[in-house]
């Protein structure tokens, strides 16, 4: 009996999937570097994860709703180049600068979300074409040049630190934190999980379904401008080719976290996890030295894996669950 | 029945099925000869489904034997009937959209030339071949088939059955998406078919259409054999006296129907099947909206409910007139539609008890948008118990409830939202009698409180047993309106079926 409460109890606990496999890659880099566990290298962790971190919350809020937003990454990009040249070439305050670049970002969730929302376009091809469009202004813009040589007062919150922490890690935090709040406390975060889980059956309780999708691109938009500025700090400059590939990243984050592609179940707590494994994955693979192509599969291995574990926690849940009907069943016989 | 022996194809012989509590099959024989067309009526439930799917090897009979040209056929799969020459044809129409005319008849058995490529030139003439069998020559193999109307694809699907040289042709319901003009069409062909020698089971809930276009009537009834008419000799009505039995006297729920209008609806029509609808609800009255599948009582709430748009005619809601009534307005004014389809329309599967009694209604419990929980779980509680659902928690998954236990669920949200009006379609479907019998209850508490209600349904009997006045819609139009204590199944089943209309 004992036993089949901790399978209840296991199984039950959605994160498990992110946490066995983190505890073992910590474990494994623990033992196999001397540097891994230092207070430094952690907190260099956080620093690192910071930026697809933030990503990965934008993308939760809409893989939730059944949704995708491949364009963050080049949001990352041109929201970025935007805040550089405010700064740069229009002399501008560093919080108009900072505003615009969330601004954009937000316009661009703006566009993608009325688009998919009310146009009725998949959300695939939609921001696949934002993705591209951006990228593409943005080499227009900066002529494929970097926009460098901005000031520390703007470095800062990508560099800084208060007290130990990074600025960018306290970003992080905060936006997760209100994040976790909007998606479980809110009526807002209850319709977002409705229309992902059943949008027809959200439709007819009388939930605005297409202003709920139009509000996850804007907040996913959002929070991707939030990210550019984070990157454009960090590098302390406006480059046309950051970004590339982060929506994939994100979007790793999100599955490993447990979310289902298909919208419904996701949270934030699962995707800062996921997160995590991907950036600790990332430096304790530098630390040993692997090469930068071998981290590549072993990346991608380990989003199979995670994602595999969690497949197999659902099973397992299924049939503890198969088996106690059954049991009820002949106890009712 | 006795006369003509020896010239059977086809012979159920004490064919029996039961189901878990349920016994669908008991004893039915009947014989179906060469070359006929012998419809096959009943009831929702009386059997023919089943016996159609025992037929077709889809479930295999307790006992009894079928008997195929006088030969005890050994039926347990799919394709042992087919391989007897049965075939079936379903009620959706099935095709691949995107293929032409010849890739869709020839699916299955697509010519080929060297093994590997398609013989684009034998498979046309193939195709061209079936095509004129069904009288379809107006029709070319090569184009896309969703150029075609749904009669021609619903045809071409026959021309497909007909290339396999069938030697029983069973149609479900053929004529259910059809307009009047295809459906004649159809007719035609059918003749033709019975013509050839083939043998047509025919099944639809349209008497008249049974009438004209079969030899002879099979009637089943809860399960059993009740009797089998030549056309000629029987009408409608001897048809549905046979098919409701002995008139069961149904109890009858007490009115509480107060005068006061709070629904009318004059001459409205909607995008799909519903025209010129007049309707009228009062104030604490159950009108029971009855009518067989695809007559458009959905049609009807979902209008009602802003769901779908009205194309033409008025609505009054409460007195007021509703220009373009959406889904959202008329939920803010109390009107609140329950589909048929609970774990589709109704229910988020993936979300707990308690989430999908307050979906769409969490604004209660929140003052800006932070829902206060405690409040939020009380009143979930309030609810579970008022509606007796049987749930380990309110935190459990609502898919792992039964489908009663769902819909009350379902009808505590619709109370915590203080229904005015309360749009039920086939509400007790899919539930087990007893179960059934509390959400009737629950539907009647719910009119105490002050909701009126339409209840959309074609199970004769709930029916009668809950409405105050009836409203019976057929062809997608409201035919006839009576109080429930002046009328009878028969008269009900009748307009339902399209034979009478008003003034008849």
């Amino acid at each position: 009996m004992e036993n089949k409460s901790m399978i209840k109890k296991i199984t039950g606990f959605k994160e498990i999937g992110v946490i066995v496999p983190l505890a073992v890659l910590i474990i494994i880099f623990s033992c196999t570097s001397d540097i891994f566990l230092t207070t430094n290298n952690l907190l260099n962790i956080t620093r690192q994860i910071s930026i697809k971190g933030l990503l990965g919350i934008a993308m939760t809020f809409v893989i939730i709703t059944g949704g995708i937003d491949l364009s963050v990454g080049s949001v990352i990009a041109f929201s970025s180049i935007l805040t550089a040249s405010a700064i740069k070439d229009y002399q501008l305050p560093v919080l108009a600068a900072v505003v615009i670049g969330i601004a954009v970002g937000t316009l661009t969730g703006l566009v993608n979300g009325i688009l998919i929302a009310y146009v009725n376009m998949p959300a695939f091809i939609t921001t696949m074409g934002t993705m591209t469009i951006l990228r593409g202004l943005g080499y227009i813009y900066t002529q494929g040049y970097p926009i460098y040589d901005l000031p520390q007062g703007f470095r800062a919150i990508g560099q800084g630190n208060i007290g130990i922490i990074p600025v960018s890690a306290v970003i992080l935090v905060v936006v997760a934190i209100l994040a976790f709040m909007i998606l479980s406390k809110t009526v807002f975060g209850r319709h977002i999980y409705a229309v992902g889980g059943n949008i027809e059956a959200a439709r007819m309780a009388g939930i605005r379904v297409k202003r709920v999708q139009l509000y996850v691109y804007m907040i996913s938009g959002f929070i991707s401008g939030i990210a550019a500025v984070v990157q454009g700090a960090r590098v302390g400059s406006g480059l046309p080719t950051i970004g590339q590939g982060f929506e994939m990243d994100a979007i790793a984050s999100v599955v490993i976290g447990g979310a289902a592609m298909a919208g419904g179940s996701g949270t934030i707590l699962g995707t800062l996890l996921g997160s995590l494994i991907l950036g600790v994955l990332d430096n304790g693979l530098s630390l040993l030295n692997v090469d930068s192509y071998v981290m590549n599969v072993i990346s991608g291995v380990v989003v199979i894996l995670a994602v595999l574990i969690d497949q197999v926690r659902v099973l397992m849940k299924q049939n503890s669950q198969i088996k106690e009907t059954k049991a009820e069943l002949k106890a009712e016989k | 029945m006795e006369k003509n022996r020896g010239n059977e194809i086809l012979e159920f012989d004490n064919i029996s099925k039961t189901f878990p509590g349920v016994l669908a099959l008991d004893k039915v024989s009947f014989k179906v000869r060469k070359g006929e067309v012998h419809g096959l009526v009943g009831e929702n439930g009386a059997g023919k489904s089943t016996l159609i799917k025992i037929l077709c090897g889809i479930y295999s009979a307790d006992s009894g034997r079928i008997l195929i040209n006088g030969e005890a056929a050994h039926i347990t799969a799919p394709q042992h009937s087919q391989n007897y020459g049965v075939r079936v044809m379903h009620q959706e129409i099935s095709v691949l959209p995107n293929m032409t005319v010849a890739e869709n008849l020839m699916i299955n058995d697509i010519p080929k030339k060297a093994r590997i490529f398609m013989d684009s030139w034998s498979m046309k003439k193939k195709a061209k071949a079936a095509l004129d069998m069904v009288g379809l020559d107006y029709v070319d193999p090569d184009r896309c088939i969703s150029e075609y109307s749904l009669a021609t694809q619903q045809m071409v699907n026959l021309a497909r059955i007909m290339a396999m040289d069938p030697r029983v042709v069973l149609l479900d319901e053929p004529t259910a998406s059809l307009t009047m003009n295809e459906a004649e069409q159809l007719f035609k062909v059918i003749k033709r078919l019975s013509g050839s020698g083939v043998s047509v089971i025919y099944i639809s809930h349209y008497l008249e259409e049974v009438l004209r276009v079969c030899d002879c009537v099979t009637v089943l009834r809860d399960g059993k054999y009740v009797d089998t008419f030549r056309s000629e000799d029987t009408d409608s009505e001897k048809i549905v006296t046979a098919m409701i039995g002995k008139s069961l006297s149904v109890e009858q729920r007490k009115s509480e129907a107060t005068g006061e209008p709070v629904l009318k609806m004059k001459n409205v029509s909607g995008i799909s099947v519903i025209r010129h609808i007049d309707l009228e609800l009062k104030e604490k009255e159950i009108l029971g909206l009855y009518g067989l599948n695809g007559a458009g009582k959905t049609e009807t709430l979902r209008a009602i409910a802003g769901i779908d748009r009205m194309l033409a005619g008025e609505m009054e809601l409460f007195g007021k007139k509703e220009k373009n009534p959406d889904i959202t307005g008329t939920l803010s004014k109390g009107v609140i539609y329950v589909s048929e389809d609970r774990r589709r329309q109704g229910l988020v599967l993936g979300m707990s008890v308690l989430k999908n009694a307050s979906l769409g209604n969490e604004k209660k419990y929140a003052g800006m948008q932070f829902i206060r929980e405690r409040e939020e779980k009380a009143d979930a509680r309030k609810y579970i118990e008022k509606m007796r659902v049987k749930t380990p928690s309110e935190d459990t998954l609502i898919g792992v409830l039964s489908g009663g236990n769902q819909q009350k669920v379902i009808l505590g949200r619709c109370m915590a939202r203080d229904a005015g009006i309360l749009l039920l379609d086939e509400p007790t479907v899919g539930i087990d009698v007893g179960a059934r019998e509390e959400i009737y209850h629950l539907i009647s508490e719910m009119v105490s409180d002050g909701a009126s209600v339409i209840l959309a349904s074609s199970d004769i009997n709930e029916i009668l047993q809950m409405s105050d006045r009836i409203a019976v819609i057929a062809h997608g139009t409201v035919v006839k309106v009576v109080d429930r204590a002046e009328t009878t199944q028969e008269e009900l089943m009748l307009y339902a079926m399209g034979d009478v209309t008003d003034g008849k």
